[in-house]
């Protein structure tokens, strides 16, 4: 694609191909779907704002992307991460996002999801389905709470494992 | 894995267990739409914490509570008792009249089709469950005993509901429920004007039927053609008056003659300046608000009187004129809230912004001009110093960390009575009287000089015999609010119980029939309840376990439940 200004129309249709990304990305970072909601605006207004000019697909994204951690970044007091782990940040969401937003990773963990048994399908349905705190979770499952934040955390790395071997399988 | 890595799984599970990304076209499109031919809007640099960008269309209708007379009414009207009514739902045709743009309606039953009518027009609309109302460009309709609506482009209304209650037997009411799908819409009622934006709901009313119910619609219709007709009056005179305020805002300097008084000279001019906001607060027609203001003081503390002579829920012919004369003029002042919005002044969402220091100093100017009492020139250097020092303090209360969401609005409505109190005490009597005309501070929002249109958006009343009956239904508002279960519920509603009883502050006023019919509170209940509504969710906080969405729901609540004491 040649490099041109945009207009607004082209924010409209940017929104459509990218708003997906860019929010789920928000969330990531740990934005609240309200502020995912909010700074998501913010950062596609930021495309007439900012002297953008649109590229390749990829590059509009990582454009996007460093918009909205920027935002996010500024809607803390205090940078609620280092600069310097900008570089994991962005290893560790493109490796799930890849070139689809993260479809195809999260139609994976939704199959890992299913594959759970246990404590760790249990873990899984309490704290993510039902909402239920670590104390409660941990009195169902006979647990102390940084047991429940163990559990959780191994269960989320046998997914992260499980995305991986269906994305290479795929 | 790494942290980050665990982060990414865990935001997508959330995903995957409902926390959906939503549909952003439309909000981005009105923002674009709203700063068409204009500069984009300003959004605050760098937004603090709690701050979430105010949509810019969303700010301004936030706005429209500027002073909302008829929200005061429109409250009663929706919380008005059904008592032994029963309800049923049923399809009926409705009669909709374009009266400017095109409208499409969508009919989304077997064998019915999409059909567009272009104003002026007469239609029916069928007030099925799922069926649509469409605007690409702005539009105007009436929609038959419901009201009418301008909706602004790209707006889309669905059909949720059409219900009939019935009391022994006979017809007594009709209520249509619409969701904003996209785009943003201002509903004309009879007493109450709403406006909504995508996600939002509308619950319309009307009353076909009963001993007196031919008279209240042709009544109600009259009175929608007069709301429209003053609508479409009040554009041609707000384009006109912003056609001379471009033409009179540059001032010209002659330099033969020493400069003039800024009244005297240029009346849309800032008596009181700040360069950061300067640039978009000049946009502003001053004279405008003041005229505006100076005019509406008197008219709310009538409007609020015969507010409170309501008979049997109804306000009089008087009352309804006044409502749409205050509809009016406050119409006026909301047309300026763009320019303060795009100013980026600091403050808890547009009415904060409106109650800005800066804004409230030139506001106040130029109102007194308008009532013939200026300010002299000791009083404006007098007044600048106190606009620059509360600035300041408003400033630092926006840039400032805290845990609770209503701690801002707290710390800022405090600020701004110590502002107003302050400013007042610099005014001659007669100026005093200009702005606060005589009754206007009795009650929350009848003053247009106060903290009251800051927290009136956010005040939820509740009418208890006691703290336990507070506690009651404030925990299960809170429950709702922030989804706990039922034994969380119950420790809620203990501490709630427990620290409001402990409370007498709250308890010691019984409430009037003004405010527990029309939410006009008394002076000081509001803040009052605020405060130890922050002490209650801290306390809850503390001694109730909670999931951290619940915390984190809890920390950004916005509602204030206010306690009003049964005689």
């Amino acid at each position: 694609m040649s490099s041109r200004t945009i207009e607004h129309q082209d924010v409209v249709r940017l929104v459509q191909q990218h708003q997906v990304e860019v929010w789920r990305y928000l969330r990531f970072l740990g934005a609240s779907n309200e502020l995912a909601d909010d700074l998501a605006q913010e950062t596609f207004l930021q495309l007439l704002r900012a002297p953008f000019v649109e590229r390749a697909p990829a590059a509009t994204v990582a454009w996007l992307r460093t918009v909205a951690r920027s935002r996010y970044v500024k809607s803390f007091r205090r940078p609620p991460f280092a600069l310097t782990e900008v570089e994991t940040i962005e290893a560790a969401w493109t490796g799930f996002a890849r070139d689809d937003a993260g479809h195809e990773s999260l139609e994976a963990l939704r199959g890992c999801v299913q594959q759970l048994d246990g404590r760790a399908r249990e873990v899984v349905r309490l704290h993510y389905e039902e909402r239920r705190s670590r104390r409660d979770i941990g009195e169902r499952l006979g647990l102390g709470e940084d047991g429940v934040k163990s559990l959780l955390r191994r269960t989320r790395s046998i997914l992260r494992e499980c995305i991986e071997r269906r994305r290479k399988g795929a | 894995m790494n942290d980050w890595e665990d982060r990414v799984v865990d935001a997508s599970l959330q995903e995957l267990h409902g926390s959906k990304p939503p549909d952003l076209s439309a909000r981005v499109l009105l923002a674009l739409q709203e700063q068409k031919g204009g500069p984009l809007p300003t959004l605050r640099e760098p937004p603090p914490a709690r701050r979430r960008t105010v949509r810019l269309v969303e700010a301004l209708l936030a706005a429209a509570a500027v002073v909302a007379a008829a929200w005061f009414l429109g409250g009663y009207m929706a919380e008005s008792p059904a008592g032994s009514q029963q309800t049923e739902v049923a399809t009926v045709e409705l009669e909709v009249r374009v009266v400017e743009g095109t409208l499409e309606c969508a009919d989304i039953r077997p064998g019915r089709a999409t059909v567009r009518h272009a104003a002026p027009a007469l239609a029916t609309f069928a007030a099925h469950p799922g069926n649509r109302l469409r605007c690409e460009a702005r539009c105007l309709a009436q929609v038959g005993p419901f009201g009418s609506f301008a909706a602004e482009p790209h707006t889309e209304l669905e059909v949720k509901s059409m219900e009939f209650s019935r009391k022994q037997g006979v017809l007594v009411a009709s209520t249509l429920t619409l969701g904003v799908i996209t785009g943003a819409v201002t509903w004309h009622a009879f007493t109450r004007t709403d406006v909504a934006v995508a996600g939002d709901v509308l619950r319309l009313e009307a009353a076909p039927g009963g001993a007196s119910g031919a008279a209240m619609l042709a009544e109600n219709e009259r009175l929608r053609q007069r709301v429209l007709e003053l609508e479409r009056q009040n554009e041609v005179l707000q384009t006109q008056a912003s056609r001379t305020g471009v033409a009179a805002a540059p001032p010209v300097e002659t330099p033969k003659e020493p400069p003039a008084e800024p009244e005297a000279k240029t009346p849309n001019a800032m008596a009181f300046t700040d360069p950061k906001f300067d640039a978009a607060l000049s946009g502003i027609d001053w004279k405008l608000v003041g005229d505006v203001t100076n005019e509406m003081g008197p008219m709310l503390v009538q409007l609020a009187a015969l507010a409170g002579e309501m008979k049997n829920g109804e306000l009089s012919k008087e009352g309804m004129a006044l409502a749409i004369k205050v509809t009016e003029l406050n119409g006026k002042l909301v047309a300026q809230v763009p320019a303060m919005l795009q100013a980026g002044l600091p403050g808890y969402e547009a009415n904060g912004a409106y109650t800005h220091p800066l804004v409230t100093a030139n506001t106040l100017s130029s109102t007194l001009a308008a009532a013939g009492q200026p300010l002299t020139d000791a009083q404006r250097a007098t007044m600048s110093g106190l606009v620059r020092t509360f600035s300041i303090e408003n400033q630092s209360i926006s840039d400032a960390s805290r845990e609770f969401d209503l701690e801002y609005l707290l710390a800022e409505t405090e600020m701004k009575d110590r502002f107003y109190r302050e400013m007042s005490t610099l005014l001659t009597p007669e100026q005093y009287r200009a702005m606060y005309p005589e009754g206007s501070q009795s009650n929350d929002g009848v003053s247009l000089f106060g903290t009251g249109i800051v927290t009136r958006p956010y005040t939820e009343v509740v009418p208890a015999a006691n703290a336990a009956d507070f506690a009651r239904i404030a925990s299960n508002k809170i429950s709702e609010s922030i989804g706990l279960d039922e034994a969380t519920a119950t420790k809620v509603r203990g501490v709630i119980e427990r620290m409001t009883g402990a409370s007498p502050e709250l308890w010691q006023d019984p409430a009037d029939s003004a405010e527990t019919r029309l939410k006009f509170l008394k002076r000081g209940r509001t803040p009052a309840a605020l405060r130890r509504q922050i002490e209650v969710m801290r306390e809850i906080e503390r001694s109730v376990s909670l999931t951290p969405e619940q915390k984190k729901q809890l920390r950004s609540m916005k509602k204030i439940l206010v306690p009003l004491p049964k005689r």
